[in-house]
C-alpha cells in the first residue's frame, strides 16, 4: 500500500465506521434493542419517573389503573421502590407529568395527595399540588 | 469499468448513510408546531392550486409554492396515511439530497472516495444539516432548497442542453415560490457559470436571470410582501437569545448593525461552528468553566476543515487562469455561503443557512482530495497529517453519527406535544368546534402516540448529552 493509499484508509475508516454504527442504532431501535436508550417502564409508574409521556398514554389507554402503585427500579428516586405513578413525577420534580396525569383521571384524593406533597421538592410541582389540594387534607411531613 | 468502482464505493456509502437517516425520519411522528395548523388549513382548502393563488403576497412572505405542496401531500394521504405521505416526503427529500451530493463530487479514484466519506461526514454532521431534519412544517423547505441547488449544480457540471436549461430554470421558480433562500439557485447557477462549468448555457442562465428579477419585482415591488420585522421574532446575539421587546428596544433605531451581525454570524456559524442561532454557546461554555465535548467537537473539527479548505483555496501552487475543479467547487461554495449569510439578514437560525452548510461539505471534499493527492514530503511530517486527519475525520464521524441522536430527541419532543395536546388546547379554549378539524387532529394524535420510541429524556446514560447537543 503506499503512503497516499494509507493516509486515505485513515480519513475514510472513520466516517464509513460511523455510517454503519448509525445504521446499526437505527436497526436496533426499531427492533426495540437500542444499545443506547434501553430503559423500558414496566408499569404506569415507571414511566411516570422515566418522564416518557407516550408510555404513560399507552399504559392509560391498555387500562392501567392511573392511580395503583407500582415498583420503581433502585435508581431513580432515593429509599423508595413503591410509589403512584403522580408520586413517581412529583418525586422525579416534573410538572408536566403531574398536570398529564390528572388530565388522564388520575385522583387525588387527601391520603394520596399527602403523601405526594411530601415528595415535592420542586416549586412548580408544589403549586399544581396545592391548586389540587383536597379540602381535608393536611401537609404534615416528616422533617427530614 | 474500473473506474467506476470508485463511484460505487461512494454512493455505496452514500446509501448506508441514507438509509440510516430515512429510517430515522420514518421513525418520527409529524410535529405540533408550525405544522399542524399548516395541515388544517390544507384540510380546508378545496385545492393544491386555490392554496398556491391564495397565498401570493400574504404577510411578509411569498411562499405560495410551500403552501401548495402542503396541500398536495394532504389530498394524497387520503385522511389515513398522513405520517407515511409526509414524513415520507422528508425521507425521500433527505435521500434525494445524499445521492445529488454524492453526484455532484464525481468521484474518479480511490483518493475521492476517502475525501467523498469525509464529505458525507461533515454534510450529516454540521450543525446546519440538523436544520433540514430536525423539524418540519411539515415539509421541510429549507431541505428542499438545498435539494433544488444541489440539482442545479449537477446540472451545471452535465454536458448541457435545452433540457438542462429548462430545468435550472423551473429548479429556480419552483425554489423561489417556496421559500426566500430559494434564490440561492440563481447563485449556484451563476457562480457555476463564472468557474467555468457551463452546464446551463448562457441563454439559460439569462433567463434565470430574468425570472430572478421578476421574482424580486414580484415581491418587493408588485405585492410589497416586505421583509421581516424586528418584532416578529426571537434571535441570538453574543451570548444568549434576545426576545423581540428587547431586540426593538436596543436595534429598533438602528437595525444596521444588527443586520451586519447575523450576516457574520451566519457565515462564521457555517465555518466554525460558532456562534448557532446568533449565540456563542462555545465561548459562553469557555466562560463558565464547563465546557463539554458537544462545543468542543463541532469548533475544533471546523475550524481546522476551514483551515484545509482556505489551503485548499489559496495555499496550493495552482494556477488562478485555468481553475481546477478543486478550486471551482470551494469558489461555488463561498458564492453560496456569501449569499445565504446576506439573506440571514433579518435574524439568524442555522436552519436558513443550511444550504451554505451542504456547500461547506462539497468544499471540504476538494479540501481533503487536494491534500490527499499533495506531494508526499515523508518521515514525521506525514505521520503527523495522518495522525490530524484521522482525528479530525473521527471528530466529524462522532458528529455525524449524533444526527441520530438529535433525531431521537426530536421524535420524542413531538410525541409530547401530541400527547398533551388536546389538554392544552381545551385548558386554553383553543379546541377547533369544527367536528372535521378535531377528528384529524385526533386521528394525528393517535398515530404519534402509539409508537414506542427509544427514550432519551431519562438521562439514562448521560454521556449522550455530553457529546451531542439535541
Amino acid at each position: 500500500m503506499t503512503p497516499s493509499a494509507r493516509l486515505a484508509c485513515v480519513v475514510a475508516v472513520p466516517p464509513v465506521c460511523g455510517a454503519i454504527v448509525w445504521l446499526i442504532l437505527v436497526a436496533a431501535g426499531i427492533t426495540g434493542l437500542h444499545p443506547i436508550w434501553r430503559l423500558e417502564p414496566r408499569n404506569l409508574t415507571e414511566a411516570a419517573a422515566f418522564r416518557d409521556p407516550g408510555a404513560v398514554v399507552r399504559f392509560a389507554e391498555a387500562g392501567h389503573d392511573l392511580n395503583r402503585p407500582g415498583d420503581l427500579r433502585p435508581g431513580f428516586v432515593d429509599d423508595v421502590t413503591t410509589l403512584t405513578p403522580i408520586e413517581a413525577a412529583t418525586a422525579t420534580r416534573q410538572r408536566e407529568m403531574v398536570l398529564l396525569l390528572l388530565d388522564l383521571g388520575a385522583s387525588l384524593d387527601a391520603p394520596a395527595w399527602e403523601r405526594a406533597i411530601c415528595l415535592a421538592s420542586e416549586q412548580g410541582v408544589r403549586e399544581l399540588l396545592e391548586s389540587h389540594r383536597p379540602a381535608e387534607a393536611v401537609e404534615r411531613c416528616a422533617e427530614p | 469499468m474500473q473506474r467506476s468502482i470508485p463511484a460505487v464505493a461512494a454512493y455505496g456509502l452514500a446509501l448506508v448513510v441514507a438509509l440510516a437517516l430515512a429510517c430515522d425520519l420514518l421513525w418520527m411522528p409529524i410535529q405540533v408546531a408550525d405544522s399542524l395548523g399548516e395541515m388544517l388549513d390544507a384540510r380546508r382548502s378545496p385545492s393544491a392550486w386555490a392554496s398556491f393563488t391564495g397565498n401570493f403576497g400574504t404577510e411578509a412572505y411569498l411562499r405560495p409554492f410551500r403552501i401548495a405542496q402542503i396541500k398536495a401531500l394532504f389530498d394524497l394521504a387520503q385522511g389515513s396515511q398522513y405520517w407515511l405521505v409526509y414524513r415520507g416526503f422528508h425521507a425521500a427529500l433527505a435521500v434525494a439530497a445524499l445521492l445529488l451530493f454524492t453526484r455532484a463530487l464525481r468521484v474518479t479514484a480511490a483518493a475521492d472516495v476517502a475525501a467523498a466519506a469525509f464529505a458525507l461526514a461533515v454534510l450529516t454532521g454540521l450543525h446546519t444539516f440538523q436544520g433540514t431534519v430536525r423539524e418540519a412544517f411539515p415539509i421541510n423547505h429549507f431541505l428542499e432548497v438545498a435539494v433544488f441547488c444541489l440539482l442545479t449544480l449537477n446540472l451545471a457540471r452535465s454536458r448541457g442542453g435545452a433540457w438542462v436549461d429548462a430545468a435550472a430554470l423551473l429548479s429556480l421558480l419552483a425554489a423561489a415560490l417556496t421559500i426566500e433562500s430559494g434564490v440561492l439557485v440563481w447563485v449556484v447557477a451563476a457562480s457555476a457559470w463564472a468557474v467555468g462549468w457551463r452546464g446551463i448555457s448562457r441563454r439559460g442562465l439569462a433567463m434565470m436571470t430574468i425570472l430572478l428579477a421578476a421574482y424580486l419585482f414580484l415581491r418587493f415591488g408588485y405585492l410589497s410582501t416586505g421583509v421581516p420585522a424586528l418584532s416578529e421574532r426571537s434571535s441570538g446575539y453574543l451570548l444568549r437569545l434576545l426576545d423581540p421587546p428587547e431586540l426593538q428596544a436596543r436595534f429598533g433605531s438602528q437595525p444596521l448593525w444588527f443586520y451586519t451581525y447575523n450576516v457574520a454570524a451566519s457565515a462564521a456559524s457555517v465555518l466554525f461552528s460558532e456562534p448557532r442561532a446568533g449565540v456563542f454557546e462555545a465561548v459562553r461554555g469557555w466562560l463558565e468553566a464547563r465546557p463539554l465535548p458537544r462545543s468542543i467537537i463541532p469548533v475544533s473539527t471546523s475550524i481546522v476543515t476551514t483551515g484545509m479548505i482556505a489551503w485548499a483555496l489559496l495555499g496550493r501552487p495552482v494556477s488562478w487562469r485555468v481553475l481546477d475543479d478543486t478550486k471551482r467547487l470551494i469558489l461555488v461554495g463561498v458564492a453560496v455561503l456569501g449569499a445565504n449569510a446576506v439573506l440571514s439578514f433579518a435574524y439568524t437560525k442555522d436552519e436558513i443557512v443550511s444550504t451554505a452548510g451542504v456547500f461547506y461539505a462539497l468544499a471540504a471534499f476538494a479540501a481533503v482530495r487536494a491534500m490527499l493527492s499533495a506531494p508526499r514530503t515523508g518521515g514525521a511530517v506525514q505521520v503527523l497529517l495522518a495522525l490530524v486527519l484521522c482525528a479530525l475525520s473521527a471528530g466529524w464521524a462522532v458528529r455525524s453519527v449524533g444526527l441520530h441522536y438529535v433525531l431521537r430527541s426530536q421524535a420524542l419532543k413531538h410525541q409530547i406535544d401530541w400527547v398533551t395536546l388536546p389538554y392544552d388546547w381545551r385548558r386554553n379554549q383553543e379546541w377547533p368546534s369544527d367536528p372535521a378539524d378535531e377528528r384529524l387532529i385526533l386521528q394525528l394524535r393517535s398515530e404519534a402516540v402509539r409508537v414506542a420510541l427509544p427514550n432519551t429524556r431519562a438521562e439514562r446514560p448521560e454521556w449522550p448529552a455530553h457529546v451531542w447537543t439535541e
